[in-house]
This record gives structure tokens, sequence and C-alpha cells, in this order.
């Protein structure tokens, strides 16, 4: 794991929204209300994940890293969070591809991503 | 969104991300499957160990246990072994989806999943599994139902896969099912016989069966023979029969016991033939010696007169003689003539008597039931001892070793004395001629037997015995071994007949070159007869 490779780096279109609220409640089964409900669960465990993601990096612990970027990839494509999800998933995947400089670089990006969808949620929420 | 009605199925949602796991339980409760819901491993068998839910819905990557591990431990369960796993994972890798069917998984679905897909794949594999149980569980009742089925059939059976080579040719068999009686007869457990090929097993091939079995399977014929199994000594029956499936049967029946039947009725036909040629060759000779017995009476009756007759000739042809007045009488010098005549007379006399006497037996045999006897209540040793002094005569030139033990005040019997003496002359002389030294014994035993209310008599001789094919037909007319020194062959059947007529029974023993021991019982007179 600790050996740099070279890998593709994905890319990502600023202007795209950080969660898609259509999917989001025809996935719930167009209940507005729950889905509200599983985004105020999804917020804090993902913002625990990304914190035990970013302690996990700087301890090069590339297991547990690799773990809360699945999770929070798992987690952000169901509540159709789109870039967070892709954001993550890049770094699970750079991370299962043995590649944690790319994975580390790729951080400031899901964390710019995570504070964007932290932002649209509060918005939806309220 | 598809709304299915209300199932009754259970699911069990297991993830350690909220999101996934508020999925799960929220798409799934909609359509109307009950959910339990675990956000880790642990809890999750934990939760396992008190629920039997349909269907687990299973994560891969979480932290304290990963989902395959999960798995492993859910199939490893008896109780939970027949529960299907989805997995549900982010993860697109196609090894780990691998990994998840070799775990026992029956599905991957990969994050985010559309919940018509899920709730249609949820409730195809709960379907499928519930028709699969319930095919197992047929198919089980079925092989309980099939093994007592054929525990209670006569037969030994087996049922074997057929083996074949590329050309579609039986080679060898293998044991699929065995029913208890195979596993009796041939001292193998079940257990033991399942999986065994046909080429392995002693019984089978003792029977030289693999090749019945190969001829059975490949032309699809039936094939069935009897053998003497040395082994179990019985007779076995086997058939064998091709069923569909590459599966033959091989049914084995113990028919020993059909046998011995077989082989009675063939001796009782035997014995049936051969009473009617006797009932046909009596009544016919019965006849000849009756129209002997017409002729006999004129021999019978001149014989006197012509002793006569030679008395008052005998003189006159002595002093014709002596006077040279007659040479030759008949060709023979007269003197010779005139002594030799009073022999020829009487010879004549002698044979007379002898066919009269034939023609009496014959009579006797063939009136049989019809000759009435005056019975009275009789003492059996009376009857022996008065066929004794009869018989003692020709016994005495026999053997100087003769004893008698007569049971003293032994009960009355109901009888004929002079019927049953005649039965006792006949035995005591046969004894007689039976014998090959005068130091060999007759001896005669008479006793009463209380417990079966009877007098019995032994006559033994030491004698030669009786040949075993003799035996076996005493009781037939005209059977003799004595036809060069004059025997009729009635003299036992006759006896026999008067036995039975007293109401007694006569049974024979011999052994060749040891001698022949006879047995009467009659039955003892109750003493309110006795007056």
């Amino acid at each position: 794991m600790e050996s740099l490779k070279s890998g593709p780096v994905p890319t990502y279109a600023e202007e795209s929204p950080s969660i898609d609220t259509e999917t989001l409640i025809a996935r719930f089964g167009g209940n507005a209300e729950i889905a509200k409900k599983i985004l105020a669960q999804f917020l804090p465990s993902a913002q625990d994940a990304a914190t035990a993601l970013c302690l996990a990096a700087t301890e090069k612990n590339w297991r547990a890293a690799e773990q809360n970027a699945h999770k929070i990839a798992g987690g952000a494509k169901t509540i159709a969070a789109f870039p967070l999800g892709e954001s993550a998933g890049a770094i699970e995947q750079a991370l299962r591809d043995s590649l944690p400089d790319l994975a580390v670089s790729l951080l400031p990006r899901f964390q710019k991503d995570l504070d964007l969808l932290t932002a649209e949620i509060h918005a939806f929420l309220n | 969104m598809e709304t299915p009605s209300l199932s009754p199925f259970s699911i069990l949602a297991v993830d350690d991300e909220v999101a996934s796991l508020g999925f799960m339980e929220i798409s799934l409760q909609q359509a109307g499957f009950i959910v339990h819901t675990a956000s880790s491993a642990k809890d999750a068998l934990h939760l396992l160990e008190t629920r039997r839910p349909d269907l687990v819905l299973l994560d891969v990557m979480m932290p304290d246990m990963n989902g395959f591990e999960v798995c492993n431990k859910i199939k490893s369960n008896s109780l939970s072994e027949d529960i299907p796993i989805i997995f549900l994972s982010g993860i697109k890798d196609p090894k780990e989806k691998i990994c998840a069917f070799e775990a026992g998984a029956v599905d991957y679905l990969i994050k985010p999943v559309e919940p018509s897909e899920l709730h249609a794949r949820v409730k195809t594999h709960i379907e499928f599994n519930r028709k699969w149980k319930h095919s197992a569980q047929r198919a089980r009742a079925n092989a309980v139902l099939l093994q007592e089925v054929f525990d209670t059939i006569e037969d030994a059976v087996i049922i074997s896969r057929v083996l074949q080579n590329q050309k579609n040719e039986a080679l060898d068999f293998e044991i699929a099912y065995a029913n208890r009686k195979f596993s009796l007869l041939t001292g193998f457990e079940i257990e033991e016989l399942v999986g065994t090929r046909h080429s392995e097993m002693p019984f089978i091939n003792d029977y030289a069966l693999p090749e019945d079995c190969k001829k059975s399977a490949t032309n699809r014929t039936h094939s069935e023979k009897e053998t003497f199994s040395q082994k179990h000594s019985a007779w076995l029956r086997i058939n064998i029969s091709p069923l569909e499936n590459n599966l033959i049967a091989v049914f084995v029946r113990d028919i020993t016991h059909y046998k011995k039947l077989q082989q009675e009725r063939v001796e009782h036909q035997n014995a049936m033939f051969r009473a009617e040629k006797m009932a046909t060759l009596g009544t016919l000779v019965a006849g000849v010696g009756h129209e002997i017995n017409n002729p006999n009476n004129v021999l019978s009756m001149n014989i006197p007169l012509l002793e006569k007759i030679w008395k008052d000739a005998e003189p006159l042809l002595l002093e014709s003689a002596s006077s040279g007045k007659i040479e030759k009488i008949a060709g023979l010098p007269a003197e010779e003539m005139i002594a030799e005549t009073p022999k020829i007379i009487a010879s004549i006399g002698r044979a007379s008597k002898r066919i009269k006497n034939i023609v009496k037996l014959l009579r006797d045999y063939v009136r049989g039931d019809q000759n009435t006897h005056s019975a009275r209540p009789i003492d059996i040793n009376a009857a022996i001892r008065a066929a004794a002094e009869l018989a003692m005569p020709q016994i005495r030139k026999a053997t100087q070793k003769i004893e008698f033990l007569l049971a003293p005040e032994l009960p009355l019997i109901a009888g004929d004395l002079q019927r049953l003496e005649q039965v006792f002359i006949n035995l005591l002389t046969n004894a007689a001629e039976s014998l090959t030294s005068q130091t060999q014994k007759i001896s005669v035993v008479s006793q009463f037997i209380p417990g079966d209310s009877c007098v019995e008599v032994f006559v033994r001789d030491e004698g030669s015995g009786i040949p075993p094919e003799v035996l076996q037909r005493i009781g037939d007319p005209f059977l003799t071994t004595k036809h060069d020194c004059g025997g009729t062959g009635l003299g036992v059947s006759i006896s026999m007949r008067i036995v039975e007529e007293h109401g007694g029974s006569i049974r024979y023993d011999s052994s060749q070159g040891k001698g022949t021991s006879v047995t009467l019982r009659f039955p003892v007179l109750p003493q309110k007869e006795i007056r």
C-alpha cells in the first residue's frame, strides 16, 4: 500500500448538484418525509466516517481508510448524492488498487463534495 | 413504484451504513415485507439465534466482520443454512461477486439498487427457496416412505446406478439404495452398501449377478433365475429389472419354503399315481386270483381221492413190476416211478395249498376295510404269544437269539385276536428272514404309554435292514425283495391295513446292515367299554 502507483484521476463537473432529491424521494416510495429522515441520519454518520477516513490516511492505516471511503460512497449513492459517492468511491478504488498517494490527493475534493452536500442537505431539511 | 400485496416474508437487512440500511428497511417495508435490521455483523448473528428470516440482505464491507465471513457462519449453522443470502455492495469487482457466491450467496447486487429490482429479486429468491425446501421435504418424505415400503416387502432389494463407458456400455453398477432385508442377507449395513460397486460385493459376485445386470441394463430386459445358496442353505430367486434414469433393480427372494412345497406336491402326485396304479393292479390281480381259485379247488378236492386211488393201485403196480409184467411207467423204470408217485401227489397238494394261500391273501388285500373283524377287548401280549408260537419253527431256523419283554398286565385294546396274530406272524417271519447269522437277535417288547393312552409294541431285528428306496414304499402292495423265495409283497401291506383298522399306527425304521425296528401303537380300550 505504501508504493505510489500511477492511475486515472477523476474529474468532476463543478456545477453538478450535490444531491438529486427527486431520485432520492422516488427511491423511498415518493415519501419526502422518510427521505428527510434518512438524510438526517446519513449526515452525522458520513461526517464521522469522513473524520475517520482522514485520520486513517494521516496514520497511513489504508485498510481503515478504504473501509470508511467505502461506507461513505455506498451511503452517498443510496441517497443519490452522486458527486460525494464518486469522490469517496475514487478514494476507495485508489486504496483498493494500492495507490495511497492518489487516494490522499483525492481527499481535498472529497472534503469539498462533503461540505457542499452538507449545506444542501441542511437547506433541504429546513 | 410497484406496490406488491402484503407479504408474510421476513427479511434481515445487515449494513453498517445508516442510509443503506434505512433504504433497505423502508423500501422493503413499503413493499410489504417484515424487516429486521442489524448495523453490524455481530448484531446480525445474534439476531439469527432467535429469528429465522426468509432471506438475509448482507453488506460486504463491515468493520467488525466482512459479509463473506457472516455468510459462512450462517451457512455452517444447521438452523440457518437454508436461508437465502443476497449481497448488497458498492464493490463492482467480479472477484468479490465470485467470493459471495462461493460463500453461499444466491445473488449479488450493486448499490445503489432500484427498489423495484430489489423487491423482485428478494421475492423471487424467497419463493424459489420455499419451493426448493418444499421439494426437499417431499423428497425426504418420499425417501422415508420408499424405505418403509421396501423394508416391509418380502424381497431383499437393491437399486443400483449403471456406470457406463463412452459407448454407453454398462461396465459396473453402484448401489444407490438397499433395503433392510438385503442388509440382513449380505451382512453389510445399509450405509456400507450404498456407494459400493457390484464388482466389490461378495454376494453379487457369488451368483454371477454382474453379468446378468449388464445384460439386463444393455438389452433393457428383465431376467430371473433360481439358485441354491450354500452359505444361506436356502433357495433364492433373483430378479433383475432395468429402471428409468440409468438404474436397475435387483430383487432377491428366499423361495426355500416354496421349493419344499413344490417337492412335496411332486411326491404327493407320485404317491397318488402309485396308489391309483396299485388299486387298479390289486383289482386285476384279485380277479385273476378268483379265476385261479376255481380250478385250484378241483385240484385240492381231488388230491385226497388221488391218494386213495394210489393207495389201492400201489400194491397192484408193485406186484406187476416185480413179476415183470410192467417194466416202465411214463418212460421211467416202474419201481422208481412207483416210489416217486406219492411224492408227486404230495407236492401237487402242497402247490395247491400255496395257490389257495396266495389267493386268500389277495382276497384279504382287496377286501380291505370291508373285511369285518370282531372287535373284542384283548390283551396284545396274547396275540404276540400266539404268533410267536406259530412262527417259532421259522425263527429257530434263523436264530437262537430271540427275546420277549412283554409288560405284564397291559391295558386291553379293542381288536380281533386272529387278525392281530396275523400281523405279528408277518412281522416275526419278516424279521427272521432278514437275519443273515444265527447270532443276530430278534426282540419283541410291549409296554403301556400312559401319556398317550396306548399300548406300544416293538419288533426289532439285527438283520440286513431295508433299502431306503424300499422303505419309502414299504406299504405298497406287491412290493417284495423276496420274489425268489416265494414272497407275495402283500404281508406288510395287509399288516398295515389291519393295524389301521384297529385305530393304531405302524412305523418302520431301518438301517441297512444294522436291522429294522417296527413300532406299533394301539389305543387302549376305555375302562367303561370293558365288559
